[in-house]
């Protein structure tokens, strides 16, 4: 069972004891933290009993079947968290143009994989000459002359 | 500027002038010298005035005295914030304070000796030499007076309707804001007293001269008929000459041609397109010396071809390039105004759409094509922008300035010799000016203060994180 399986089953959890109970948990908290999750199984058991929910006593056995894999989070600095977010949500040019984003507009792209536009592209572009050339490389943009 | 209003008056020969222009030609490079002696049999028969003096108050223009203030503020507002954010944007980092107290100490410094001389100097008509420059007695604005007692106000003898204290003050701003531009060539890496120095000698010998010659109705350019409304060899021919003549006295700075000079931030340089678009304005317009119909027609035709400008310069780019930069929109922003600044009351809307158009492709080559086979580091492309706009734009008046507006017909030949003068007397005197100042400071900065940067090596300040 991974992590992201144990936050399934926790955000699982949290739907069905709201619903049925009013019982209102930390999902996140519930993955990170094995009293916690012991005492929502425990919990979960006296109500799934209690008031005969026999769902509620299948989830409480996998969510117990899962407190091994709950460890405690390693503390990092907000810093080193924010660097590691941002590398993260780095996406290099190549990978960025070969992407093709989903448009939300419910238009198709007129020219799979290349265009941006629901409309048929303009070859207005190539009556003049050549195409975009690629940007200087910043190393050598501003060197010599600003303009 | 306003002088050429003037001169429909004071010159009713001018049609005549126009129909055999040799012999004007020489009349008016001789008439300078030997003006002493045929004025002063004249004597004062009609009640023209010819200097500044007192007049009844009664007789100022309430709306034209407001306009004119505004516009003064407005074009100080081109130096402080306009250029300084529009140069501090484009120099690195480390030099963004060095440029920015730059442009502040020069405001300081010609605002002084405006008052002090160079106003007397450019704006009284002067002696025997008064074709060339201007006399003493507005030194220390003597004689600039408002008598409320008595109802009597000085007034200048080329803004008749207006306070002399107001015009002095709006032509103040030109001297400031001529001043400033230099300093687009010589960034980071001049002294910052050697620049003070530099600035104060060359308002005295260089700008106060050249406004004379071709604002005061007696100069020797005025005479001639050359035409230029707002400045545009006054102001930008001038500066860009001096710019050249300043980057190349000073050299390349360290790493020039070799390392990236990664501009500050652009977006400064952006506000500062902004200030001095609006500014400018008040530039063109003001320089009519009214809140007339002319006044409003200048601040037109400034607006289309600044927009122009942008336009084409990007045009060029996108050719040259396939980009459209922000930086490369706001030069072209700034040549169309240079360019129509010499025109602005003399041509039609649609004559400045094409001063615009032509700017903006032939300033995008100065700053480049041109930038390269003069071989200097002229740091910000003065001379690229205001050399070459002033230029464009001067040639341009002669070619397209409409009689109908102005009641002056233009001469092409006027216009290649006033450019021409221009440029020669502001190349050699400035070059006069760098060795006088070279003679009692060092003009350029160490090596190692130059690449820790200037900010911290002369003014011990940081721009901060």
């Amino acid at each position: 069972m991974t992590s992201n399986d144990v936050f399934a089953l926790a955000a699982h959890l949290h739907v069905l004891l709201r619903r049925k109970t009013g019982r209102v948990t930390d999902t996140e908290w519930l993955t990170t933290n094995a009293d916690y999750a012991r005492e929502i199984v425990r919990f979960t058991r006296e109500k799934a009993t209690s008031e005969e929910h026999a769902d509620l006593l299948v989830l409480a056995d996998k969510l117990e079947a899962a407190i091994p894999l709950i460890a405690a989070p390693a503390r990092k600095p907000l810093l080193q968290v924010a660097t590691e977010t941002l590398r993260a949500g780095q996406v290099s040019a190549p990978t960025a143009q070969r992407a093709p984003t989903p448009r939300s507009g419910g238009f198709a792209h007129s020219v799979p994989g290349q265009a941006n536009s629901g409309f048929l592209e303009s070859t207005l572009l190539s009556a003049f000459g050549t195409p975009r050339k690629e940007g200087d490389d910043p190393e050598s943009r501003y060197v010599g002359g600003i303009r | 500027m306003h002088h050429n209003r003037v001169t429909a008056f004071v010159r009713p020969a001018l049609n005549q002038r126009n129909r055999r222009p040799s012999a004007a030609l020489i009349a008016a490079l001789l008439g300078p010298l030997t003006a002493a002696a045929q004025t002063a049999p004249a004597a004062p028969v009609a009640p023209v005035l010819t200097s500044p003096g007192l007049v009844a108050a009664s007789t100022i223009s309430s709306a034209d005295t407001a306009w004119l203030m505004v516009s003064t503020a407005l074009v100080l507002l081109m130096t402080l914030p306009g250029i300084a954010l529009f140069y501090g944007g484009m120099v690195r980092r480390f030099n963004v304070i060095n440029t920015m107290a730059s442009v502040v100490g020069i405001a300081a410094v010609v605002s002084l000796l405006w008052f002090g001389l160079a106003y007397s100097l450019a704006f009284t008509p002067g002696g025997a030499l008064g074709g060339f420059i201007g006399g003493f007695e507005r030194a220390g604005f003597s004689g600039m007076e408002f008598l409320g007692a008595t109802g009597q106000v000085a007034v200048s003898h080329i803004a008749k309707h207006v306070p002399e204290s107001v015009f002095a003050m709006f032509q103040l701003t030109f001297a400031i804001i001529t001043c400033a531009l230099v300093v687009g060539a010589l960034v980071e890496r001049m002294h910052f007293g050697a620049l003070l120095t530099f600035t104060g000698l060359w308002l005295l010998l260089v700008y106060a001269p050249i406004a004379h010659w071709v604002w005061e109705p007696g100069g020797w350019l005025a005479q001639l008929g050359a035409l230029d409304f707002a400045g545009g060899s006054v102001v930008h021919i001038n500066a860009g000459a001096a710019a050249l003549v300043c980057a190349y006295a000073l050299g390349p700075r360290e790493g020039y041609g070799r390392e990236p000079f990664i501009p500050f931030n652009l977006g400064l340089t952006m506000a500062g397109t902004g200030l001095l678009w609006v500014g400018w304005f008040g530039f063109n317009a003001g320089s009519a010396l009214a809140a007339d119909g002319r006044a409003g027609l200048a601040m037109a035709v400034t607006h289309i071809a600044a927009a122009a400008g942008a336009l084409s310069w990007m045009g060029a780019e996108w050719l040259a390039r396939k980009r459209a930069s922000l930086l490369g929109l706001c030069s072209g922003v700034v040549a169309g105004l240079v360019a129509i600044t010499p025109a602005a009351g003399f041509v039609t809307p649609r004559s400045a759409l094409i001063i615009g158009l032509v700017a903006g492709v032939a300033c995008y080559w100065g700053a480049t094509a041109l930038k390269r086979k003069l071989r200097a580091d002229d740091s910000l492309d003065v001379f690229g922008v205001h050399g070459v706009g002033g230029l464009v734009g001067a040639l341009l008046t002669g070619l397209l300035a409409d009689p109908a507006i102005s009641g002056v017909e233009s001469s092409l030949m006027a216009q290649v010799i006033a450019c021409a003068a221009v440029l020669a007397y502001s190349l050699v005197m400035t070059a006069v000016v760098l060795w006088i100042t070279s003679r009692f400071t060092t003009l350029r900065v160490r090596e190692f203060e130059e690449r820790a940067g200037l900010d911290v090596s002369l003014h011990n300040e940081q721009l901060g994180h």
